[in-house]
């Protein structure tokens, strides 16, 4: 295997673990402000995929205001969600973990009986092949991992420097301060939980042309989050980075060697022993 | 905790009667399919409720079911071992591995427990799908499995008929459930409830923390070892994926729903769940998102549970006895 | 507490009546079960053969139903959703048999619950057929077992042979296939194949299941340059996926995928240059008039025009098979499972709208109980499927040896 290749190879995980650090940002910025683990976090990942199949394939709407479109949509179908659903839950982790696995499969199976049985595909955004040095890529590929890098910026921007960021970062830091502050927990909790599901939104609308676009594609992704939120640390962003460019160096470089059953093996004895030597993750914080 | 429902015996009699009549009141061959069925859940949900007590979520439950269920395969239709050495047997090689896996893990508290026993939930999974396949059979599934029988001078009798095993998983399943009940309310069972929540005072009075937590974390290996022997060979057929994550999170579901806080509480969710299931079945495709529905519906009503529910119930009644008119 | 009772009773006795019991009507019918994915990834299947069964039971229902000495039977498809799973697939079967009193289960999809699903058939003589994969399905000591739907063992020959015959000097093959026994079952099927003629496999890759890049497995396969592209028992969309990399990090060979079964699907996800010079056995244009009846363009219209979605293969053989068995439980008037199954291999060749249909591949499996029909080739060519050319497995030949489509 040439070092040509190998580079390829890690730039072909670099595109797609940008995408799967956006989701697994939403899914831990759900965790630190609400305090729930959100199993049905890979749904809203995939409603973003049918609301990318939706518009940009059958109506012909433009591809980044079907972006737009996801987020504000399925955003709000998850702030709509949060308040009638969730709010209970708020710091019961239990409880709220099994309400979200009732809503995998209440989502999950709504799509399949609304759009049918079969996958659906979404036509290319970017056609064309791109040669860097020798080693063709699409450039549908690169524009979407430009996206992501794009997107994981703009949500650092608006947790550091916005108010309603600010007051995030208040909550997580201590709720009752927070509330003596003026912070509205309630409104803020929404409008976590509907950001990290637009992101996730949007994420399935960037995926949905690159693979398909089904009823199922949320499990694998909420699986793979979770690796990415235990490696980095639970409730730390900059972690969700690291966790997820690790995650996507082993699973496709290390495939590369090595047969997949055994990078299962590893990757999860890696994190078990990851977790009794350093509990909080890489960068995470109790 | 220490309910109301405990202190009268009258209706866990009242109940027993009525399972050991059960099969024949209602003649159903597959009503005894299911029934065998939720006992064996009924031991696991038991087994994750004891740990629990700990306030530890050990989502580990199903790889040992698994590693119950394979070495019974693998001992007695491979090796023609007798089910009633091999049953016994699985429970404590899963206890021993659990033993093993407990000095790790319980250094792990909360949420990071909750991940370590997920990781080797996974490893497991994959293990048995990936290697030594020769001995496992991997993906496709471990095929046939041979049921236990009894040879004595006089008597003999194939557990094939579904009467028959309905009857070894429900003796079964009660032992468990006064080993566990005794468990609950013994010195034991007061450490594992006070170390959920002031695990470090209770270590001023001299309790030894690990020991009492590795107790209880293979007593519950064990049970969940013998719960996969008894799956086995019911099913006739195992494969890895029967062990996944997402049978792990239905077993807690039927916790949350039966009610955590109480001891019946696994108990009730596993039956009433699991009937809802089986009447749901003749909504064909349409069977999984009821049950999602379902289970939504259930949360949002019944945040306690069933059991918190009837708890609700009857101390308000009691109240209004108590207070003068 | 007493309340407690009551309402535990009441429930016990509601669940009685509704969950154990049952769910068919009383009086002559004839029930017979669907034990497959009916929701989830696997959902397709299951329902293609679903409703593939159901259209023929609805044909013989509009004529009154079976007349089977006389007495009147109306058929009844009961199925439910095992979700792929084996253990759901044994409990069904065992509701299916005990509940329902089937003696016939007719719709199943997905190799480990047919497994799960024939330890509950075989012990109570009840008739089976299914269009899983897998060696170990069928067998003297499973005399009620049938596939319907080519597997590897039924169709790999003809159609490797089919694609040489094209690519005449095509030298070297690699597959990459899912990382279990239908997927080894696929690969090794078409691999062995080749061999015979000459091919040589230069890269034999498995992938596990929820894989969804491709690019470390095609870099090591691409760089053995194979001549063929055997995508094997790939999923459907999964293999649209492969396709699109593959197309993407250079490769513009001919591709071979044995059990791609909707190739619509995979065409649309891949894109027209990713997907073509693709060949398939089990989808080809069925409402070419090339190398089809008419029966079979009646039929696809029909699906099409009631459900709305294209129907797969697999669901189109599960219709052709309950023709078959109903009309032999017709012809030897009798409903019993073990005299249908011996009347089934005793009367072909069998007229269906696949084209002759014979029972057989006994070689493999010790009983001829495979349906054999033409293996029709085709080729996807800029998005659409082209029918090239048709092949019979030998023991079709051996009966119908000089069939030829209506052209």
């Amino acid at each position: 295997m040439g070092t040509q290749e190998i580079l390829a190879i890690l730039l072909n995980s670099l595109m797609l673990g940008m995408l799967y650090i956006l989701i697994a940002m939403g899914l831990t910025l759900v965790y630190s402000i609400l305090e729930i683990v959100n199993f049905a976090h890979g749904e809203f990942y995939m409603l973003g995929g049918f609301t990318s199949y939706v518009f940009f394939s059958q109506l012909h709407v433009n591809y980044f205001l079907t972006m737009l479109l996801a987020f504000v949509l399925i955003g709000g179908f998850a702030v709509i969600i949060e308040k009638l659903i969730f709010k209970r839950y708020r710091e019961q982790i239990l409880p709220a973990f099994m309400v979200s696995l009732g809503l995998v499969w209440i989502l999950s199976e709504s799509m399949r009986l609304i759009f049918g049985n079969w996958d659906k595909s979404v036509p290319v955004a970017f056609p064309g092949i791109i040669k860097i040095g020798g080693l063709s890529f699409s450039v549908e590929r690169l524009i979407v991992t430009i996206m992501g890098a794009i997107l994981i910026a703009l949500l650092y921007i608006f947790i550091r420097f916005t108010k309603t960021g600010r007051a995030m970062r208040a909550i997580t830091q201590d709720k009752d301060a927070a509330l003596l502050q003026g912070v509205n927990i309630d409104f803020i909790c929404s409008i976590a939980f509907g950001v990290g599901c637009g992101l996730a939104a949007i994420a399935g609308v960037l995926l949905g042309s690159v693979f398909y676009v089904s009823s199922t594609m949320g499990a694998p992704v909420i699986m793979k989050s979770f690796i990415i939120i235990i490696l980095g640390g639970l409730g730390s962003i900059p972690g969700c980075l690291l966790g997820g460019l690790i995650l996507g160096f082993i699973d496709n470089f290390a495939s590369v060697f090595l047969t997949v059953p055994k990078v299962t093996i590893i990757t999860f004895a890696m994190i078990f022993v990851l977790l009794i030597f350093r509990p909080r993750g890489l960068l995470g914080h109790e | 905790m220490n309910n109301i429902v405990l202190r009268k015996p009258f209706p866990h009699l009242f109940f027993i009667a009525v399972a050991l009549v059960f099969p024949f009141v209602y003649p159903s061959e597959y009503a005894k399919h299911v029934f065998a069925l939720i006992f064996i859940k009924i031991i696991l949900c038991m087994s994750l409720r004891q740990m629990l007590l700990t306030g530890l979520l050990n989502l580990s439950i199903v790889s040992f079911m698994a590693i119950g269920a394979y070495f019974t395969a693998v001992l007695g239709t491979t090796l023609g071992m007798s089910f009633w050495i091999v049953m016994p047997l699985s429970g404590l090689t899963c206890s021993l591995i659990g033993l093993f896996f407990a000095f790790p893990v319980l250094r792990l508290k909360g949420a990071y427990f909750f991940i370590g026993t997920i990781c080797f939930a996974v490893c497991v999974q994959t293990f048995f799908s990936n290697f030594y396949v020769e001995t496992f059979a991997g993906v496709p599934g471990f095929t046939p499995i041979d049921v236990p029988h009894i040879k004595l001078p006089g008597f003999e009798l194939d557990f094939m008929s579904h009467l028959s095993y309905y009857y070894l998983t429900f003796i079964i399943m009660l032992l468990s459930i006064v080993i566990f009940y005794r468990l609950e309310n013994s010195r034991f069972g007061q450490y594992w409830k006070a170390i959920s929540f002031a695990d470090r005072l209770i270590e001023t009075v001299g309790v030894d923390l690990l020991k009492s937590k590795i107790l209880n974390f293979t007593i519950s290996c064990f049970f969940a070892g013998i719960a996969g022997s008894l799956f086995a060979p019911l099913i006739g057929i195992i494969t890895p994926h029967d062990f996944d994550l997402l049978f792990m999170f239905i077993l807690v579901m039927f916790i949350v729903v039966g009610g955590t806080d109480s001891f019946w509480g696994p108990i009730t969710g596993v039956i009433a769940i699991s009937i809802l299931a089986e009447l749901l079945r003749d909504f064909g495709q349409y069977e999984t998102i009821g049950y999602g529905f379902i289970l939504v519906l259930a949360l949002i009503f019944m945040p306690k549970g069933i059991c918190g529910l009837i708890e609700r119930f009857i101390s308000s009644k009691k109240e209004v006895i108590k207070t003068p008119n | 507490m007493k309340k407690v009772i009551c309402i535990f009773t009441g429930l016990l006795i509601v669940a009685m009546f509704g969950g154990f019991g049952p769910g068919s009507a009383f009086g002559e019918t004839l029930v017979i079960g669907g034990d497959a994915p009916l929701s989830g990834p696997a959902a397709s299947w299951g329902i293609g053969q679903a409703r593939g069964v159901q259209m023929a039971m609805d044909e013989i229902n509009a004529k009154g139903g079976l007349n089977i000495k006389g007495k009147k039977y109306t058929l009844k498809l009961v199925s439910y959703d095992n979700k792929a799973q084996a253990n759901e697939a044994a409990s069904i079967a065992n509701k299916l048999i005990y509940s329902e009193k089937v003696k016939y289960i007719m719709v199943a999809a997905v190799g480990a619950t047919g497994r799960a699903i024939q330890t509950v058939t075989v012990r109570n003589n009840v008739f089976f057929s299914f269009s899983c994969w897998g060696k170990m399905l069928l067998g003297p000591k499973k005399p009620l077992n049938f596939r319907f739907g080519f597997s590897p063992y039924e169709m790999s020959d003809a159609y490797v042979q089919a694609v040489k015959k094209i690519y005449p000097n095509a030298k070297t093959i690699a597959t990459i296939s899912p990382n279990d026994t239908s997927g080894w079952d696929g690969a090794k099927g078409d691999i062995r194949a080749a061999k015979k003629l000459g091919i040589k496999c230069v890269a034999e890759e498995y992938y596990e299941r929820d894989q969804t890049d491709f690019h470390a497995t095609l870099t090591r396969i691409l760089s053995k340059k194979p001549d063929i592209l055997d995508l094997a028992t790939s999923p459907m969309s999964t293999g649209g996926v492969i396709l699109k990399q593959a197309y993407e990090m250079g490769y513009k060979g001919p591709k071979a995928w044995n059990a791609c079964s909707m190739a619509s699907v995979a065409i649309k996800i891949a894109g027209k240059e990713a997907a073509e010079d693709l060949f398939l056995c089990v989808n080809w244009n069925y409402l070419s008039p090339k190398f089809t009846l008419p029966a079979l363009r009646e039929a696809i219209k029909k699906y099409e025009d009631k459900y709305k979605e294209d129907w797969d293969y697999y669901g189109i053989c599960a219709y052709a098979g309950a023709q078959i068995v109903f009309s032999n439980m017709q012809k030897i008037h009798s409903i019993d499972p073990a005299k249908v199954a011996k009347a089934m291999v005793a009367n072909q060749p069998y007229d269906t709208f696949l084209g002759p249909v014979v029972f057989g591949n006994a070689e493999v499996y010790g009983v001829p109980h495979a349906m054999l029909h033409p293996l029709v080739l085709s080729r996807v060519h800029n998005g659409q499927l082209e029918n090239m050319s048709f092949g019979l497995h030998p023991d079709l030949a051996k009966v119908v040896g000089d069939w030829k489509f209506p052209q």
